[in-house]
């Protein structure tokens, strides 16, 4: 069954030049191994496709149940250059807790 | 702590340095002391500012407790406030700010160390209380960073606010009439940005179409470029669009669209070796 990210998880954004980075943070210990198995950056690439026209890297953080996203040139140049209203990509966090992830049964009842 | 330009991170390892006397390799401490300051170095965003988790019931945030840092000798420190401010300090509220602007986390570098986010262990240790152990670092790199400015053209935002019914529609009504206008006029900008706030703004295509009844949406338009007098000339072109434009329209009461300059950052690296530092004291 599909869930949406917020279920399971809560994030921080912030930028670095034109790179968004969103830190996913797993609200349980047991929906860690669901993030990292569905939360890839390819798939979080589709999610911000219109925003993100660069690559996506993703950093595993098993010590704190959290992965980090890298989304290059997603913010209009980013700093000062950049004319968004986001242009220091704060709301990418919730902007990426939108996506419907696939769970099994069993993940979904605990 | 008086410093010219530091680190953010350097302004709390340092007195752990000098209290400790850690060595300038002991990199595993060094790392740690620089964790305890990315932590803290935006402030309340780790005591319960900005926090996503269970912000409804984060206390009293008008009050808010800024973070303290209480550091030992052996590199763990626990993350704290004071007594009786508002916010909260628990292990989510320090996680999120731990990703805070993060690159890879197995190399966030600062002149002084290289450190390990993936080793940062934590522990509750009471109310408002986080303990931060197990942290591990590696040698800094041959490099300083040079932060290096530069003027790069000009800048203006303008902004109208459109009234149910079809406020969505009327916006994006003013904005073909807005660029439609510009273009005639012969101006060219390197970048022009349409936002509807209200709709879109943060979210982009993630946020759906907008609700149809939407009781209000803000145009939000920018131009970005080198030619002064072209960003001056859009600034003049907002208001009009109140006299000559889609219906129910407001929000200009704060005048025309100030030209910004564009002062912008360009990051850079160089050697260690080229770099003497000199403190000089002067009497006063």
């Amino acid at each position: 069954m599909k869930v949406q990210l917020t279920e399971l998880a809560h994030a921080r954004s912030g930028d670095k030049g034109d790179t968004a980075n969103v830190g996913l943070i797993a609200l349980r210990d047991d929906a860690y191994p669901i993030l990292v198995r569905e939360v890839t950056a390819e798939r979080v690439k589709q999610h911000f496709r219109g925003t993100c026209h660069g690559n996506v890297e993703r950093f595993e953080l098993p010590n704190l149940g959290a992965l980090n996203f890298l989304l290059h040139e997603s913010l209009g140049g980013g700093g000062t250059l950049s004319l968004m209203t986001d242009a220091q990509g704060k709301t990418f966090s919730t902007a990426l807790l939108r996506m419907q992830i696939e769970v099994s049964d069993e993940e979904a009842e605990a | 702590m008086i410093t010219g330009r530091a680190t953010d991170t350097g302004l709390t390892l340092a007195p752990l340095i000098h209290e400790f006397g850690w060595a300038a390799d002991d990199w595993n401490r060094l790392a740690a002391g620089t964790i305890a300051g990315h932590i803290i170095e935006c402030g309340a965003q780790c005591s319960g500012g900005n926090c996503q988790f269970e912000w409804r019931s984060i206390p009293d945030l008008a009050n808010v407790g800024f973070p303290i840092a209480e550091g030992f000798p052996d590199g763990t420190f626990v993350i704290t406030k004071h007594e009786g401010t508002g916010g909260r300090v628990n292990i989510p509220s320090v996680k999120e700010q731990l990703v805070y602007e993060m690159g890879d986390p197995h190399e966030y570098i600062t002149p002084d160390v290289v450190a390990d986010f993936t080793t940062i262990r934590l522990q509750d240790d009471g109310r408002d209380r986080v303990r931060v152990f197990g942290i591990e670092g590696r040698p800094a790199t041959e490099f300083l960073k040079v932060s290096i400015s530069y003027s790069a053209g000009y800048k203006a935002v303008g902004t109208l606010v459109y009234a149910w019914p079809d406020a969505y529609e009327k916006a994006q009504a003013a904005d073909r009439i807005l660029r439609e206008r510009l273009d005639r006029l012969g101006l060219r900008f390197d970048q022009t940005l349409t936002e509807f706030v209200g709709a879109n703004a943060t979210h982009g295509p993630l946020a759906g179409e907008p609700r149809a009844d939407a009781p209000e949406v803000q145009l939000r338009v920018g131009v970005r470029g080198q030619d002064r007098a072209a960003i001056e000339r859009f600034t003049k072109e907002i208001a009009p669009l109140i006299l000559t434009g889609p219906p129910a329209v407001t929000g200009f009461a704060g005048g025309r669209p100030k030209v910004e300059e564009i002062v912008a950052y360009w990051p850079a690296l160089i050697p260690k070796k080229e770099i003497e530092p000199q403190v000089e004291v002067l009497d006063a």
